[in-house]
């Protein structure tokens, strides 16, 4: 009966609150949908200057279609005819790929014996990208020329292409980065702005002096608790329904399993994030200490919840944190089309996390009163 | 019975006493005053009675019960000294929230709304989102939030701060009404002419009381000619000792 009123006092706040509605409900839209860009490398076009390749070499470039590539024909050829030394040469080159900010400058002769890449690695995965495009070409290149001689022979030599076969087992050839961390990525931006909204929500109940008033009122400690729940959880559903629906409908991630377990781990998700943000806030005195909170109990969360390789000492600490168990399930569900059977644990686990913030924030309300 | 029994009462802050071996006793239907400079313990003693803060040593008891109790503080209605609102909801939903809270509902609720709105004189702005409110509207939308159970005793932390004197003459009828009625009033103030107004005070100054009485009595037992005077008498003669 107070729960309930507290939960339809907490949802009259919100509605009210416009601003903090549309933090909630569509930041987590923006941040993903940069997030999507950035790591899903779309859109993004990589500069490579060609200092001299063979013309197929070029074509497989021009070809290819796994990269968005900018070809900058120098036109090495030229300058190197009867001028200057390799080395000079390779400086030439070197400094149009830094005049070109491009990713990768290629040098390959014509009889494909000398090959020289000259790579800007300050973004290590662009180069690592570009680079790889750039000898797949190449290596193309000295597979058909190598047949052709072979075929030149007088006498037929047998030598079949190896039968190199792929299975994936999860994910798919075309996966980007998005699709692997964005799983686990949907379960931290839900965490983090529900934690902060209803750990600042929680807060200003204490330093405006109501939470004195309510306690001067026959309400239970485990009332208020639970009509703060009760509240949140009605926002943290509507944002995870958005963020959900959106992430498969509009970012097309590919969702192996059930989306009602996307759906499910998310809001319970939330549900810890809100019980850990009402714990927190129980600490903290002002607004500004609770942001104080974000580096030493949200951060470190990302980097440990399994979605990085980490060695075992620092794995064995992400299990002590919920995130850990949203990322897991997150992942099983969309990458792998876990089932229930697979999920439970992650599932329940997440639930005692809810529950032991719960109860330690009921505990530490003693304090305050013995009811 | 008496309304409140305080006995032997110690707070301590760090290492600063907020109060000290303070003893007092509200007999029921009273207009019981703590006066005293601000920093004096006053609002420390009101949230002990109240509930909210435990004390270091001593006890409180409301109608004969210990505090804390469930029981006891669904008899009280308390004011804080800032007021205690939700500034984005309107009047009546503040109104509605802190009703249901003891446990008012249905017509009961819409009835106490509508009548305690009318004593603070706020029955047009109900409506109204609180952020809206002047200082003094807030005021007293925050002593209407202590009244709408009908409380037995009503605990207030300076309700007449910043409220327009013929508003405050209000209110203080209505106190009187009130106690009138036989509900028992415990109100701290700062201001000397509205602790004269109670029927017993408290003076009270660093964390003690210095002396208890009706106005006319302390000015006697001092004395001197103005209440005023009367404070500042015992102040010296607690130096002293």
């Amino acid at each position: 009966m107070r729960t309930r009123a507290l939960t339809k006092r907490i949802l009259s706040q919100l509605r009210h609150d416009r601003r903090t509605m549309a933090l909630v409900l569509f930041a987590p839209l923006l941040i993903l949908s940069l997030l999507y860009f950035v790591l899903s490398g779309t859109g993004a076009t990589y500069n490579v200057v060609i200092g001299e390749a063979p013309a197929s070499v070029v074509q497989y470039l021009e070809d290819q279609d796994e990269l968005s590539l900018r070809l900058i024909d120098v036109n090495g050829k030229k300058w190197r005819d009867g001028k200057s030394d390799a080395a000079s040469y390779s400086d030439s080159v070197k400094e149009a790929v830094i005049d070109q900010e491009a990713v990768c400058g290629v040098i390959v002769s014509d009889d494909l014996k000398d090959i020289h890449l000259l790579i800007d690695a300050t973004n290590s995965g662009d180069a690592a990208k570009v680079s790889s495009a750039v000898m797949k070409a190449i290596q193309d290149e000295i597979a058909v020329r190598r047949e052709d001689a072979l075929a030149d022979l007088p006498f037929k030599v047998d030598m079949d292409e190896p039968d190199i076969e792929r299975t994936y087992i999860y994910g798919k050839e075309d996966s980007n980065v998005f699709d692997s961390y964005g799983a686990a990525l949907i379960g931290f931006i839900v965490f983090f702005f529900v934690f902060l909204i209803a750990g600042i929500n929680f807060l200003t109940e204490r330093t405006s002096g109501t939470l004195e008033k309510l306690l001067s009122t026959p309400i239970r400690r485990h009332e208020i608790v639970f009509g703060y729940v009760a509240g949140f959880s009605v926002l943290a559903l509507i944002q995870t329904v958005l963020v959900t629906l959106f992430v498969i409908y509009v970012l097309d991630i590919e969702v192996a399993g059930s989306i009602w377990y996307v759906l499910l781990f998310n809001m319970l998700t939330a549900v810890c994030a809100l019980s850990m943000g009402i714990l927190i806030s129980s600490l903290a005195n002002s607004e500004f200490q609770m942001v104080q909170f974000i580096p030493i109990v949200v951060i470190p969360q990302v980097f440990l919840c399994g979605i990085f390789s980490l060695s075992r000492g620092w794995d064995i600490a992400g299990h002590f944190m919920p995130l850990y168990y949203t990322a897991d399930g997150l992942q099983k569900v969309i990458l792998r089309g876990a089932g229930f059977g697979d999920i439970w644990q992650d599932l329940a686990i997440l639930l005692g996390f809810s529950l032991l913030f719960l109860l330690m924030t009921i505990r530490y309300m003693r304090r305050l009163r013995n009811w | 019975m008496d309304a409140i029994r305080i006995d032997h009462l110690y707070k301590k802050y760090g290492k600063k006493e907020a109060l000290r071996d303070v003893s007092l006793t509200v007999p029921e239907g009273q207009i019981f005053g703590l006066i005293g400079p601000s920093g004096c313990g006053k609002t420390t003693l009101v949230k002990i009675a109240c509930g909210i803060l435990r004390a270091d040593g001593g006890s409180v008891e409301l109608f004969g019960q210990k505090m804390p109790s469930k029981d006891a503080v669904s008899h009280l209605g308390y004011m804080a000294q800032a007021a205690a609102l939700y500034p984005t909801l309107s009047g009546r939903e503040n109104l509605a929230f802190f009703g249901s809270m003891y446990g008012m509902k249905g017509a009961a609720l819409r009835e106490g709304i509508e009548r305690v709105a009318a004593l603070v004189d706020l029955t047009e702005d109900l409506g109204k989102r609180v952020d809206q409110y002047s200082g003094g509207m807030q005021q007293r939308l925050s002593l209407a939030t202590a009244l709408i159970h009908r409380p037995d005793l009503l605990i207030l932390d300076e309700p007449t701060v910043g409220i327009d004197p013929v508003l405050r003459q209000d209110i203080w009828n209505e106190l009187r009404a009130l106690a009138g009625e036989g509900t028992t009033i415990l109100i701290t103030t700062h201001v000397m002419d509205e602790a004269e107004k109670c029927d017993t005070l408290a003076m009270m100054r660093d964390g003690e009381v210095l002396a208890i009485g009706s106005a006319l009595n302390l000015i006697e037992r001092a004395g001197t000619a103005s209440f005023e005077e009367a404070f500042i008498a015992f102040g010296r003669k607690e130096e002293e000792k």
